[in-house]
């Protein structure tokens, strides 16, 4: 009973994140991009030399950074959900022709999900963002493009289990093509599966972002990321703690999210597992 | 146990061989060196004649086949900024990261396998939600983000810790505790995971009702059998540790290999940072048919699988 209940705040969690970040602009006290230097890194509201006016207080160049980190969570959970449906469309479509064929592409398959895997993933996400210049676009296709093997080992793994199963046996008999075994059969039994992983990984894509961005190599400045505004907030570690220590919050508090929710999926759709 | 070593020896070969396929694709096709070393106003003639100086006027396949040919002497080249050889600067690195990443584990598996064994022993207790909300917060936590807080708290609020560098046992125990802290809750789980598999197998049963003492049941029955599988992660997830190894270097300014390949990695200085994922990556290949090879005699029906 405990895990649902952790899985219900999961889900509100990443509703209210996801709410936040449709509606930024009007739930936001102000402009993310707004300078003023007569405000330059002024404490939360709760310190001596707070104000109403700026509650989690400012940064450097006197920009809000509860505005900030508001904007913040559309960059975060766009990375997630874009990098996620990018590698979900190559790592199943992989996995499904490797589990179902077999055989020498099988083969290939496996030892491209094994090179892969072996290769440091942060290191070649970095290096490929820095090779490709560093934006969001690029970003999310690195993101995308080097986390599908997961999927495809997961995917594999369960389509040649199912092909052996009597209604993958049955369908072939009838005479149904590969590609309709494939997408009507198959496909539908590994959703839980697939919608289980890819929630998991969402959070680990917004982790990763952050790194990326809090090493220079993600969202370029001024546009607000949180990772971006905890490395702009390190600087200012020794004198100014809460520069870095509120985007860490939110970082925080959505992956614990999304990791809430995809443990409560996991254990709704497919308690066999436990 | 023979034929075992050489199917695992030759997959690690051929992943070997595929990782330096991507790397040099991604090196030499995703984003052209010349252009990114030189600056925006350098003219065509410069370009061409630093294209010439480094080989990458070559055809692809010629330059390819010059670096597998270094690659089999260990001759990653030199660096461009530093005018030393590559592998000789990862070398000179190596041993901090080393450091860093057996603390990071020793460290880890301190905290998660008690943990786990608890967790699983003590099921759905009050014990059990407490370690695996930690674990789950664990996750969750950017492990650059907990660097910077203990920064905050132990160097800047009580200095007790020196917040960056390398040299002391002290210097060691945040970085160590943050990397640690990155990789506790996955081993955790798998323990926690495994030991209730095996808790409920006939043996355990067996070996309770021939009257062991409960601690001779967990830690010489089934901590014993559940060990193989948590060895088998620890190897998947070493990829991980060396890529927060990255992350925490650059918090702590820790310097070993992967604050070597990050500003390798910025710089454009693509023989370095050649160097270092092949090394990252043929340590992590290493580890891995390491253990394969440990499992595989440990557990035999692993070698008939």
């Amino acid at each position: 009973m405990w895990k649902y209940r952790a899985g219900l705040l999961g889900l509100l969690i990443v509703l209210g994140m996801s709410g936040i970040a449709v509606c930024a602009g009007l739930v936001s006290p102000h402009d993310p991009y707004e300078q003023d230097v007569t405000a330059r890194l002024k404490p939360p509201i709760w310190m001596d030399g707070g104000s109403r006016q700026n509650i989690l207080g400012t940064d450097p160049v006197g920009r809000d950074i509860l505005t900030r980190i508001i904007y913040g969570s559309r960059i975060s959970l766009a990375t997630g959900v874009a990098s996620v449906f990018i590698a979900v469309i190559i790592g199943v479509a992989l996995g499904l022709v490797g589990g179902y064929y077999g055989g020498k592409i099988d083969s290939v398959i496996t030892n491209l999900v094994n090179v892969m895997m072996a290769f440091p993933f942060m290191l070649l996400a970095l290096t490929a963002v820095a090779v490709m210049g560093p934006n969001f676009k690029n970003m999310v296709i690195v993101l995308g493009v080097t986390g599908w093997p997961i999927y495809t080992r997961v995917v594999r793994a369960e389509t040649a289990q199912l092909k052996s199963l009597e209604f993958i046996t049955a369908a072939r008999a009838i005479g149904f093509s590969s590609l309709r075994i494939i997408t009507r059969h198959i496909l539908p039994n590994l959703f839980n599966t697939i919608i289980v992983t890819s929630s998991l990984e969402v959070a680990r894509m917004i982790l990763m972002e952050s790194i990326l961005s809090f090493l220079g190599l993600g969202v370029q400045p001024p546009t607000p990321s949180w990772g971006g505004m905890l490395g702009e907030g390190r600087t200012y570690m020794l004198t100014h703690w809460w520069l870095a220590t509120f985007p860490g919050i939110a970082i925080f508090v959505t992956t614990l999210g999304i990791n809430l929710l995809g443990d409560g999926l996991r254990d709704v759709l497919d308690p066999h597992q436990y | 146990m023979g034929p075992y070593i050489l199917k695992r020896l030759g997959e690690a070969v051929l992943v070997c061989f595929g990782i330096s396929v991507i790397t040099f694709l991604l090196l030499h096709v995703a984003g052209d060196p010349v252009q990114l070393l030189l600056s925006i106003e350098a003219k065509a003639e410069d370009a061409a004649i630093l294209r010439k100086s480094l080989g990458l006027d070559q055809p692809l396949y010629v330059q390819y086949g010059i670096f597998l040919k270094d690659l089999a002497h260990l001759d990653f080249g030199k660096s461009l900024f530093i005018r030393e050889p590559a592998l000789s600067l990862v070398l000179e690195r190596f041993p901090a990261t080393l450091q860093l990443t057996l603390a990071a584990l020793a460290i880890a598996l301190a905290i998660a396998i008690p943990l786990g064994v608890v967790a699983a022993v003590k099921r759905y207790s009050f014990l059990d939600n407490l370690c695996t909300m930690l674990a789950v917060s664990g996750q969750a936590m950017p492990i650059f983000w907990l660097g910077l807080m203990l920064i905050i708290l132990f160097s800047v609020k009580f200095h007790l810790l020196p917040a960056s560098g390398r040299g002391s046992f002290f210097h060691l125990l945040m970085p160590a505790f943050t990397l640690g802290a990155s990789l506790a809750p996955i081993i955790m789980r798998m323990t926690r995971s495994k030991m209730l598999d095996i808790l409920s197998e006939d043996y355990i049963r067996t070996a309770r009702a021939k009257g062991l003492r409960e601690r001779a049941v967990l830690f010489r029955h089934a901590l014993r059998n559940a060990s193989i599988p948590i060895v088998t992660i620890l190897g998947l997830q070493f990829g991980r540790l060396l890529g927060g190894a990255i992350v925490t270097e650059a918090v702590f300014a820790w310097p070993g290999l992967g604050s070597l390949a990050l500003s390798a990695i910025r710089n454009f200085d693509y023989p370095l940072a050649q160097a270092c994922i092949l090394t990252m990556a043929g340590i992590i290949v290493a580890v891995n048919l390491g253990i394969d090879i440990l499992v595989g005699a440990l557990d035999p029906r692993i070698r008939f699988d």
